[in-house]
């Protein structure tokens, strides 16, 4: 099995809070990579770790490895520089850059990066625009601010500005949350679609979205992975039987602990 | 309950009084300082018309003349100083926020900390010991250099501070474009960015118009024509200073003039200000 992204052993602090504690997944080659679990259980954090995103926030501090095709990135500043260049994201928060139009949004990656120009950087524009289906909605007024697009339709100038870099792995943090059913079924279509091309990782607390787009995933509660495998593994019954499983079981082990600390105390 | 009802209102009422009568206070401060200007200010202004800002003052007791080489020396030196303090006071601002962890970032957080705490009389002062003295004559670029040094702690630290605004939403969209950093902060951060960078300039540029202390010493006091450069010039400011205190109606009266044009280019800037960072939309 070619592996996209190894993750071993990776835990994540905020400051002196713990996100992530000793966090390992694989992500196979060329498929959509669920990760699911309730708010707060790090999703976010693990994914930001894939990119280095996480190294924005203040006093974040990462130990364990992450290898993005191959590469180190946290030990190996070279070439993560380059692995990196072919990753995409695309956040919860439809994040369009305010000071653009809507094609300068699509085109500042790979003009920046020299990938194209001119009629080629045209036509690479079109072809992201077209790929997450608002060419048709925007082809008209290209110079315009993406501000004036609908949170749907930017969204999707998102990811195309995303796909704009030709990324071989695209992490994509809860895309379809903030969005009507509508906007959010044609980004689901779109991931289907991608999902041949290029590996996906999906954050997301839908378990029917996860099985409806994912091949496999991991269920992370509280910084841990529960569990990791195939989709049907990972979701066999119900998903809010299993949180609320999941819960109920850290509490009573809080309680004892509780209680055992203060046994000690009595003691 | 009524008594407890009785002392909300009270207490209501004496709080909006106190906040009603120091805000009017602090109106009446700013309106007394406009309305002196204008009432000592409009009469010269209407007198003398254009020629106030092309002729040299006028002869002690005589004619009033105008304050055209000063105007020039102002506009010269506080042009200077805004663009040397944006030259080196906006990538300061960028590198303290983009790169704060970094120990360059961390002395120059300090050192401007250290000269926004010298009085601005000192830098004039070291102005001139260190370009004064060997030069062995005031002049506008050293006057420059003075305003320029009280501006660059202003310039730096406003550009800091409109960086750090920027939300984290946009600022992990520009980075997840796998871009190396240098190319992320300098080709779309600061391009997201270049209102609040404006304003930052333009509270410097403000800042170096109203100082006077820091171009006591350095940029002599030259109100009768613009030499150059490297020779004394004068400062709006200056120029109230030095012809306030005479005994002479007329240089009194151009120095009232001088303080109302002051205040109205200092108006100038401080609604641009708003303008340019009330228009920031991110």
């Amino acid at each position: 099995m070619d592996v996209t992204v190894k993750i071993r052993n990776l835990s994540v602090w905020y400051g002196q809070q713990k996100a992530l504690e000793t966090v390992s997944i694989t992500v196979p080659k060329g498929s959509v990579y669920a990760i699911l679990g309730p708010s707060g259980c790090g999703k976010s954090t693990l994914l930001r770790t894939v990119n280095k995103l996480i190294l924005l926030r203040d006093g974040a501090k990462v130990e364990g490895n992450v290898e993005v095709f191959g590469v180190d990135v946290y030990n190996s500043n070279s070439l993560s520089d380059e692995v990196l260049a072919k990753v995409g994201m695309v956040f919860q928060t439809p994040n369009p850059f305010p000071h653009l139009s809507i094609y300068d949004n699509v085109a500042i990656g790979p003009k920046l990066r020299g990938q194209a120009k001119g009629k080629e950087l045209d036509k690479l524009v079109r072809w992201a625009l077209e790929k997450s289906g608002l060419w048709d909605e925007v082809k008209d007024r290209l110079s315009r601010p993406a501000s004036e697009l609908s949170g749907g339709q930017q969204q999707r100038l998102c990811i195309a500005r995303a796909l704009a870099i030709k990324p071989s792995l695209l992490l994509m943090d809860e895309p379809t949350a903030n969005l009507d059913p509508l906007n959010a079924a044609k980004i689901e279509e779109l991931i289907k679609e991608l999902s041949g091309e290029i590996t996906i990782m999906l954050v997301t607390h839908d378990a029917d979205q996860a099985r409806r787009l994912a091949s496999s995933g991991a269920l992370l509660f509280l910084g841990k992975v529960v569990c990791e495998g195939p989709i049907d593994s990972i979701i066999n019954g119900s998903y809010c039987d299993l949180l609320q499983n999941l819960v109920s079981e850290h509490l009573t082990t809080q309680t004892s602990k509780t209680k055992s600390k203060e046994i000690k105390k009595r003691g | 309950m009524i008594s407890w009802r009785l002392r909300r209102t009270m207490v209501d009422k004496v709080t909006f009084a106190a906040v009603a009568i120091a805000s009017i206070a602090l109106l009446f401060v700013g309106a007394h300082v406009i309305l002196v200007a204008l009432v000592e200010g409009l009469p010269v202004m209407a007198e003398k018309g254009l020629r106030l800002f092309i002729e040299s003052p006028g002869l002690p007791g005589g004619g009033i003349g105008g304050f055209g080489p000063t105007l020039i020396g102002t506009i010269v030196m506080v042009l200077t100083a805004s663009l040397a303090g944006a030259a080196i006071g906006v990538p300061t601002g960028i590198l303290m926020n983009e790169y704060s962890s970094w120990w360059l970032s961390k002395i120059a957080r300090e050192a401007l900390q250290l000269i926004a705490e010298i009085p601005s009389i000192v830098v004039g002062l070291v102005v001139f010991v260190l370009v004064v003295l060997p030069m062995g004559r005031p002049s506008a670029l050293a006057g420059a250099l003075s305003l320029c040094i009280t501006a660059l702690p202003y310039i730096a630290a406003q550009t800091r501070e409109s960086l750090a605004a920027i939300p984290m939403s946009y600022r992990e969209a520009a980075f997840s474009l796998g871009l190396p950093k240098w190319k992320t902060v300098l080709r779309i951060i600061v391009p997201m960015n270049l209102r609040g960078i404006a304003t930052a300039v333009l509270l410097g540029t403000m800042r170096a118009l109203g100082e006077t202390a820091p171009v006591l010493f350095t940029a002599g006091a030259a109100f009768h024509a613009f030499y150059g450069l490297d020779r004394p010039s004068s400062t709006l400011s200056l120029l109230i200073f030095f012809f306030a205190q005479t005994p002479y109606e007329n240089w009194k009266r151009l120095a009232w003039a001088a303080v109302l044009q002051l205040i109205v280019l200092s108006m100038v800037l401080a609604f641009a200000v708003r303008k340019l960072s009330g228009e920031v939309k991110l």
